[in-house]
C-alpha cells in the first residue's frame, strides 16, 4: 500500500516539477534578447560596444532648426521630448541607432525621423572610439507618455544578446517650452 | 509477481545504449551547430600576423604591403585626419574579389577606428592626389582585377589629436579570416 503511495507522490512531483518548468522557464526570444544595463541621469553606462550618458531632458511644443541652408520649424500634437546625451564608442568604430522613449504605459517610441540635417542629432553618424559625441535625441510622443518615461539606448532597434542602456528618466519633467532652438541648445 | 529475469546480453545492451547517449546527443550538437561554428570560425579575427615594415604579406589571394600612413590635417574639434596608403599585388582574383574589407587602425591597447568619409578638401591639398581616384580596400575588391594586377588603395581615418603611442594598420579578410595581418612601421 505504501508503495503506492510513494509512487503517486513521485508522479505528483513530477507533474509539479514539469508545470514548474514550463510556467517560468523563459522563451527563446528573452534568452537571447537585450542585456540590460540599468542607470539613471548623468550616470555613464559603459556597455559592449558603447558608452552612453544622458544629462538632461528638455520638452518643447516647437522646434527649430537650421538643416541644408533652410531655417525648418517643427511642431507636434503631442509634445518633442529632448534628451541631450553624450555617446561614445569603445572599443571600436560602431553606430548606436537604437534609441527608444519607453513609456511608463510600455509604449515604445523610436527618435523621431523629422528632424533629418539637424545639428548634434545622435544616432546618426558613426561613433569613434575617444572621441564622444554630444548631442540630442529627439522623440516625439503623447502627453500622457512623457511621466516616467525611460530612454533605451542599444546598437540596434531590436537588440538580441547585446546590451541595451535602460536610462531612468525623471518622474515629472514640467510643462513643455513652446519653442527650442536646436542651434542654440547647450550640449557641453 | 514473479522476478523478471534479464539476460547478460540485454543488460549489457542497455549500459552500452547507456553510454552511448551522451555521445549521440554531442553528435547531434555537433551536426546541429556546425554551419555556425564554421561561420563564427570564418567571421572572427584570431591569429594575427606581424608583418615587419617595408615588406609584403600573403592575405585573401593578393600580396598585400603598407607603403604610408600619415596625419594630413586637425580638425578645429582636436581630431586628426589620416590617411593610409597601401599596395595590394592581386595572386588569386576569385579570392580577392569577396567582400567586404575590414581595414581598420588599432591601438595598443585595443581601440580599433575603422575609415571614415573624408571632405575632398582635407585630401585634395595634397598635391600627388590632386585629379586621381584612389579606391579603398572594398572598391578594390569590388573591382575584380586581374591576376598580377598592382592595386594602390587608400583610407582615411579621424583619430583624437593627442593619441598616445601608435596606431598600427590592422587588415582582414573574409578570404584569409580568422587569419589577419597587423603592419609594422620602420623603427
Amino acid at each position: 500500500m505504501s508503495s503506492v503511495f510513494a509512487k503517486l507522490g513521485a508522479l505528483l512531483i513530477a507533474a509539479l516539477l514539469l508545470a514548474g518548468m514550463q510556467r517560468f522557464t523563459p522563451g527563446y526570444t528573452e534568452i537571447t534578447g537585450p542585456i540590460p544595463l540599468k542607470g539613471d541621469l548623468g550616470e555613464t553606462l559603459a556597455g559592449r560596444g558603447f558608452t552612453v550618458r544622458a544629462d538632461k531632458v528638455l520638452l518643447a511644443e516647437t522646434l527649430r532648426f537650421k538643416a541644408y541652408g533652410r531655417e525648418v520649424e517643427r511642431n507636434s500634437g503631442g509634445v518633442f521630448a529632448l534628451v541631450i546625451a553624450r555617446l561614445e564608442a569603445q572599443p571600436t568604430s560602431t553606430t548606436v541607432s537604437g534609441a527608444i522613449w519607453l513609456s511608463a504605459q510600455g509604449a515604445r517610441f523610436v527618435a523621431s525621423p523629422r528632424f533629418q540635417g539637424a545639428p548634434r542629432l545622435l544616432g546618426t553618424d558613426r561613433l569613434e572610439p575617444s572621441l564622444p559625441q554630444r548631442g540630442v535625441f529627439i522623440f516625439e510622443v503623447p502627453r500622457e507618455a512623457v511621466a516616467g518615461a525611460t530612454l533605451l539606448v542599444a546598437a540596434s532597434r531590436w537588440p538580441r544578446l547585446d546590451t541595451q542602456a535602460e536610462i531612468a528618466l525623471p518622474v515629472t519633467l514640467g510643462t513643455p517650452a513652446p519653442l527650442i532652438d536646436l542651434g542654440e541648445l547647450a550640449y557641453e | 509477481m514473479s522476478e523478471v529475469v534479464i539476460s547478460p546480453g540485454a543488460v549489457r545492451m542497455r549500459r552500452l545504449s547507456l553510454w552511448a547517449l551522451p555521445a549521440a546527443l554531442a553528435l547531434g550538437l555537433f551536426l546541429h551547430a556546425q554551419e555556425n561554428a564554421w561561420e563564427w570560425w570564418r567571421s572572427r579575427e584570431l591569429f594575427a600576423r606581424e608583418v615587419p615594415a617595408n615588406t609584403a604579406a600573403n592575405l585573401g589571394g593578393a600580396e598585400w604591403k603598407l607603403t604610408r600612413l600619415r596625419r594630413v590635417a586637425e580638425r578645429s574639434d582636436g581630431r586628426a585626419v589620416m590617411l593610409l596608403d597601401m599596395e595590394a599585388v592581386v595572386r588569386d582574383p576569385d579570392m580577392f574579389a569577396v567582400l567586404p574589407c575590414r581595414l581598420v587602425l588599432e591601438a595598443p591597447d585595443g581601440r580599433r577606428w575603422s575609415p571614415q568619409f573624408l571632405t575632398p578638401s582635407e585630401v585634395n591639398r595634397l598635391p600627388e592626389r590632386r585629379g586621381l581616384t584612389i579606391p579603398t580596400c572594398t572598391q578594390a575588391l569590388a573591382s575584380k582585377p586581374a591576376a598580377g594586377a598592382t592595386l594602390r588603395i587608400s583610407e582615411g581615418f579621424v583619430l583624437p589629436a593627442g593619441m598616445a603611442g601608435p596606431v598600427r594598420p590592422v587588415l582582414s579578410l573574409p578570404a584569409g579570416r580568422p587569419r589577419y595581418l597587423r603592419f609594422q612601421f620602420p623603427g
